[in-house]
């Protein structure tokens, strides 16, 4: 079979875009932290807030003003930092709801769970098992859509080709996140009252207590990230490894034919590429014989794919 | 990937036509202007001695590194390498111009306010700069 004359229109597309995941976590301490600095402006200019010999009023009530402070603080990053662990858990757990997409072509590669070191330290950013996708070239425009980034192999034209990653949910991802979010909630709590008792040790001259204030913000986002990696590994440790199969059982391997169908989306995790997250539906179509590395020149006519007759979402 | 639907949409949107550096501006700006405010609140009125003014400055400029970093390494999972520099420049310039600021206008009380409008202007202008070496 012939490459066709059109080209993939590979990366590129959106790489000066910001980091989806940085806005999202810069946009809570925006929230966080804004909220915190109003609400003491407003009680200070109100005057329900008196300070004297380091203690400090509120309300009536009396308390350490390093301690006050150091709570604070604690608060704000620990709820801060527990919010993006939950957040991610819930990306790792919840099904997408973009508009479902079907893709055929062969298996280029396979990225399993926890395969990379940083999942073990942050099991809550643990992603599930991925499947790399030469897709045959009639479903470049869907892997393009959106002028979303796009991922080719290494080939010179004309054999390049477009890849699409398709996730394969795993019990064991969404278990750790889940398990890390409860870590997360324990380890907020200690942070807080770690980063409290840290101020009011410290606070004793201006320069200890402003010390004594970024060690306590340092303390409160370690305990909540230390619990999370606790909570995750014992979550992760009592889930079984399952990894990506056929609908009719076949665990999928390289250079398996196959047609996916899911939900697919743009995503920060993965340069803004789009990526079938996660497979509802995958058909096994036997094993290529094509040669190595594959490209869709020869994939386009290997095999009859189970979206044919499906419409091309672009 | 977090999700990006809800409340979070607008100001999300409005994050990422600041830049990376504008993120990063905003996260030192905002989390070392409260640490201020609260410190201002406890310890103040802060700002009466010009070498007072240095520690505020650098202690912060230090944390504020560390913070880029770690939002860096951790959520946009880039190298630590990669932004060690920037990192550190946007951390100086951002804690810098904050305590300046409330310094000569006595907002102390308000710095989370000043650094975030601080983190996001020095931000800004590091990300314009930056597209127009790399396009020069």
């Amino acid at each position: 079979m012939a490459c066709v004359d059109d080209n993939p229109n590979c990366g590129e597309a959106n790489v000066e875009a910001t980091p989806e995941s940085l806005t999202q976590v810069v946009g809570w301490i925006v929230i966080i932290f804004g909220l915190a600095g109003i609400l003491i402006s407003i009680v200070k200019a109100i005057g329900a807030i008196t300070v004297s010999g380091g203690t400090i009023s509120i309300g009536g009530t009396a308390i350490t003003s390093g301690l006050f402070a150091g709570g604070a603080v604690g608060f704000a990053v620990a709820v801060t930092t527990f919010i993006m662990v939950l957040m991610s858990a819930r990306d790792r757990c919840n099904p997408s709801k973009a508009e479902s997409q079907c893709v055929a072509g062969v298996v280029n590669g396979i990225v399993p769970s926890f395969s990379n070191t940083r999942d073990d330290w942050l099991p809550w950013q643990a992603m599930h098992d991925r499947v790399d996708v030469i897709v045959k070239s009639f479903y470049w425009q869907i892997v393009e859509g959106g002028n979303a980034y796009v991922f080719c192999t290494d080939q010179p034209r004309p054999r390049r080709s477009e890849i699409l990653r398709c996730y394969f949910f795993e019990q064991r991802v969404c278990d750790a996140a889940d398990g890390a979010a409860a870590g997360a909630a324990v380890g907020a709590v200690a942070g807080i009252v770690a980063a409290a008792l840290i101020a009011a040790a410290m606070c004793t001259t201006l320069v200890f207590c402003l010390l004594g204030l970024l060690i306590a913000a340092i303390v409160a986002a370690a305990a909540v990230l230390g619990g999370a990696a606790i909570g995750g590994q014992i979550a992760k440790a009592a889930s079984e490894n399952k990894d990506p199969t056929a609908d009719t059982g076949e665990t999928l391997e390289v250079g398996y034919l196959v047609t996916v169908r899911g939900p697919m989306e743009p995503r920060g995790y993965d340069e803004g590429a789009n990526a079938i997250y996660w497979a509802t539906n995958a058909q096994f179509h036997g094993l290529s014989m094509s040669p190595q590395p594959f490209s869709y020149c020869e994939i386009n006519d290997e095999f009859d794919d189970g979206c044919q007759g499906e419409p091309v979402v672009g | 990937m977090l999700t990006s639907r809800g409340p979070l949409a607008w100001l999300t949107a409005f994050l990422a036509r600041l830049g990376v550096c504008g993120n990063a501006g905003v996260a030192v700006g905002i989390v070392t202007g409260l640490v201020l405010t609260l410190l201002d609140l406890i310890e103040g009125p802060l700002g009466r001695d010009d070498s007072e003014l240095v520690v505020l400055w650098l202690i912060p400029a230090v944390f504020g590194w560390l913070l880029i970093l770690f939002l860096c390494t951790v959520f946009a999972r880039w190298t630590a390498a990669s932004v060690t520099v920037p990192a550190l420049v946007n951390s100086v310039l951002v804690t810098g111009l904050t305590v300046l600021v409330c310094r000569v206008a006595d907002l102390f009380s308000l710095a989370w306010l000043v650094g975030l409008l601080v983190g996001i202007l020095v931000g800004y202008l590091l990300c314009s700069l930056y597209k127009r070496v790399t396009k020069g």
